[in-house]
């Protein structure tokens, strides 16, 4: 369930957004979007509710105002999708990725969350002289 | 003229703030304190052509960079 | 989210992955290898709960392009993918050789900051030539294409022979497929010159701003008319081509500037009338001198689209009327959405070609990640000197890490956008606009104005008589890069 409120005196929306419906991900996605168009805070518990103001960055007509709640509703309801496009496909796409990138290494990608820190490793050989890679003379 | 801000952890990180205040090093002096749940950030000694703006200014920016991980 | 699909029921076993955004009327889908398909709403609603029908037209589409979940053929989706990012392990592939900053010219946007004729110092000697070609052959790359720049390369002419004759004699022992191109106002250019040229199959490419008066406002030449000496020497070269066909033809550059902003139609008619069957649209990248002049020669995006619009509808219709005629950057965009071959082209590649792709060797050595990064004006982007380092010195900079990194759409806002399996960002820029190699704004300029040329681009696709012209457009030997 989403609230929203627009305080016309602040001239800002506010929007409280059920985490379960919208989780963090989606929330950070649609307000992304309106870095540009709006100032924005985030806040309460992103557990349950997360709160979301948006605030003009010039004066703002009430009219205005309803027009950037729909905006930013419709964003949160694309993230919201894109979201779970995401979460449902996260394994298979690392799989692809995997093989594809990586042929001859095993096909189960596992920790793939976990960064490479030895910056000196060049397993597609790119820093490999040709003349080491291939075998050839000067 | 100083000004408080305070951001939830939960939404923002240290590191994103520390980033935003590197990069608005030259309009303000920024204190950062991790208290409890909140990130507290006092600005001081701003530049007075962007007195109005730089909270909100300053936030979308920390924002920003909390996407950028 | 329009009223027909804002209350969709997510089927988590029937969608792969897509990203998705409405465009006109319909939702454009695309996924990592690159498919795509408008979906009216109603259609695209049934597609997210898993309700077409599977005898339909729509459904057999779709299930062909990998976007149906419980139908995906994971072998096909790897194998496609492999294909798409196959430049990632060849390693650099284009080298630029600037043999000298100094140049005749004194064009408003110059983005290479080059230097006055009588200058001192902005030369390549051949001791550093020789360490060029050296270094260069070291990249593991089969297909090695050395491009002379400048300044004007002409102004050195004794290291472009050089470097010319040095690679060959290097290349017969080694066996790569190897190509030279040459960057030139052609002011320069003399029959002895050309003949060296075209002997050891140098291609040849020069700068045209449209017709005589807006050329020569660009790129004006003390003491000459420049529109007089490059056409001079385009006419030459296409006659000569069209006596011995094994000659290369020659190719041309446009750069937009504030003053061609008026002029799509003429600067289109200019290029057909000298016989170029292209044209590259190419905005001003605002690095060098074109960013210091920004004020007097710049635009905004915005008024670059409108720019680039006009002239992508006039050459549409050229085609429609029978005269086939290209714009080679909607061609390698085009190329991306149309094919599983990829152009190569460094701009619109993740990571981008910084280092991997290209790499550009200055007149004293210096080693820059690409073309951009020496625009820069400082050594910000430098990962090398051809004098003191070895290519694995070189390839293993630390900047050629950050820069990959940070090009890499896959961790950026970028990850969200429906046209991430086509586009690319340039995190030189980047740092040159907004101080920073990360992309930190959904919306910057050069988002921008990608984003506005793939909307018009898919919006034009839906026309089959379009989409029949830009699938001719990027046939082998006729396309990009």
């Amino acid at each position: 369930m989403k609230k929203i409120k627009i305080d016309k005196t602040k001239n800002q929306i506010i929007v409280t957004a059920d985490s379960r419906l919208y989780p963090l991900e989606a929330v950070y996605g649609a307000a992304y979007v309106f870095l540009d168009r709006a100032y924005l805070r985030l806040d309460g518990n992103p557990k349950k509710e997360i709160l979301v103001i948006l605030k003009g960055k010039k004066e703002l007509t009430e009219k205005q105002l309803g027009k950037l709640r729909d905006e930013f509703l419709n964003e949160l309801l694309n993230y919201g999708l894109r979201y779970k496009i995401s979460e449902s496909n996260k394994k298979i796409r690392e799989y692809v990725v995997g093989k594809a990138l990586f042929p001859t290494m095993s096909p189960e990608i596992e920790g793939t969350e976990e960064k490479d820190e030895d910056w000196q490793k060049d397993d597609l050989g790119i820093a490999v002289p040709w003349e080491e890679k291939y075998n050839k003379g000067k | 003229m100083t000004k408080t801000i305070e951001l939830n952890k939960n939404f923002y990180n240290l590191e994103a703030v520390k980033r935003a205040t590197k990069a608005y090093k030259e309009l303000a002096g920024f204190s950062v304190k991790d208290v409890g749940s909140k990130i507290k950030i006092t600005i001081k000694n701003i530049d007075e052509d962007i007195e109005d703006v730089i909270e909100d200014e300053f936030c979308n920016y920390i924002l920003s960079e909390v996407k950028n991980g | 989210m329009d009223k027909k699909t804002k209350k969709i029921k997510f089927n988590s076993k029937k969608v792969a992955f897509c990203r998705f955004k409405k465009l006109g009327k319909n939702y454009l889908i695309t996924n990592d290898i690159g498919r795509y398909s408008l979906l009216p709403p109603k259609t695209f609603k049934q597609f997210m709960e898993g309700k077409l029908d599977k005898k339909s037209e729509t459904y057999y589409e779709l299930e062909q392009n990998e976007f149906i979940k419980d139908a995906l053929d994971v072998e096909n989706l790897t194998e496609i993918y492999r294909k798409r990012n196959s430049f990632i392990g060849q390693g650099p592939s284009l080298h630029i050789v600037v043999v000298t900053l100094r140049c005749n010219y004194k064009c408003i946007y110059c983005q290479a900051s080059s230097r006055g004729i009588k200058e001192k110092g902005y030369d390549m000697d051949k001791k550093t030539a020789k360490k060029v070609v050296d270094t260069i052959f070291c990249a593991p790359s089969p297909v090695i294409t050395i491009e002379f720049q400048g300044g004007e390369p002409l102004v050195n002419w004794p290291v472009v022979k050089f470097i010319v004759e040095y690679a060959r004699k290097r290349n017969e022992k080694i066996g790569k497929k190897l190509m030279m191109s040459l960057v030139s106002n052609f002011s320069l250019m003399t029959e002895e010159k050309y003949k060296f040229l075209t002997k050891n199959k140098v291609g040849l490419c020069t700068s045209l701003d449209g017709p005589e008066k807006l050329h020569n406002k660009n790129r004006p030449c003390p003491g000459k008319n420049s529109y007089k000496e490059t056409t001079k020497w385009i006419k030459k070269i296409t006659k000569k081509q069209e006596k011995d066909p094994t000659l290369y033809k020659v190719s041309a550059l446009l750069t937009v500037s504030r003053f061609s902003l008026r002029y799509p139609k003429e600067i289109v008619d200019e290029y057909m009338k000298l016989g170029f069957r292209r044209i590259h649209l190419r905005p001003l990248s605002f690095l060098g001198l074109s960013g210091k002049m920004r004020d007097k020669t710049g635009y905004s995006v915005e008024e670059f689209i409108k720019f680039w619009k006009k002239a992508m509808d006039y050459i549409i219709d050229l085609n429609l009327k029978g005269k086939f005629f290209f714009e080679r950057g909607s061609g390698i965009m085009l190329q991306k959405i149309l094919s599983d071959r990829d152009p190569h082209f460094l701009d619109l590649m993740s990571p981008c070609g910084a280092a991997l792709g290209q790499m550009l060797y200055n007149y004293d050595g210096k080693v820059y990640t690409c073309d951009e990064g020496r625009m820069i004006g400082d050594d910000t982007f430098v990962i090398g000197n051809v004098n003191k380092d070895s290519y694995q010195d070189i390839l293993s900079h630390e900047t050629v890490k950050s820069v990959c990194t940070a090009s890499l759409l896959d961790n950026l806002p970028c990850d969200n956008c429906v046209y991430k399996p086509y586009c690319g960002v340039c995190p030189v820029l980047n740092y040159a606009l907004y101080g920073d190699i990360f992309i930190s704004l959904s919306n910057n300029e050069r988002c921008k104005l990608h984003k506005n040329m793939f909307d018009y681009l898919f919006k034009k696709l839906e026309n089959k008589k379009i989409r029949k012209i830009f699938e001719d457009w990027i046939m082998p030997g006729n396309s990009g890069s």
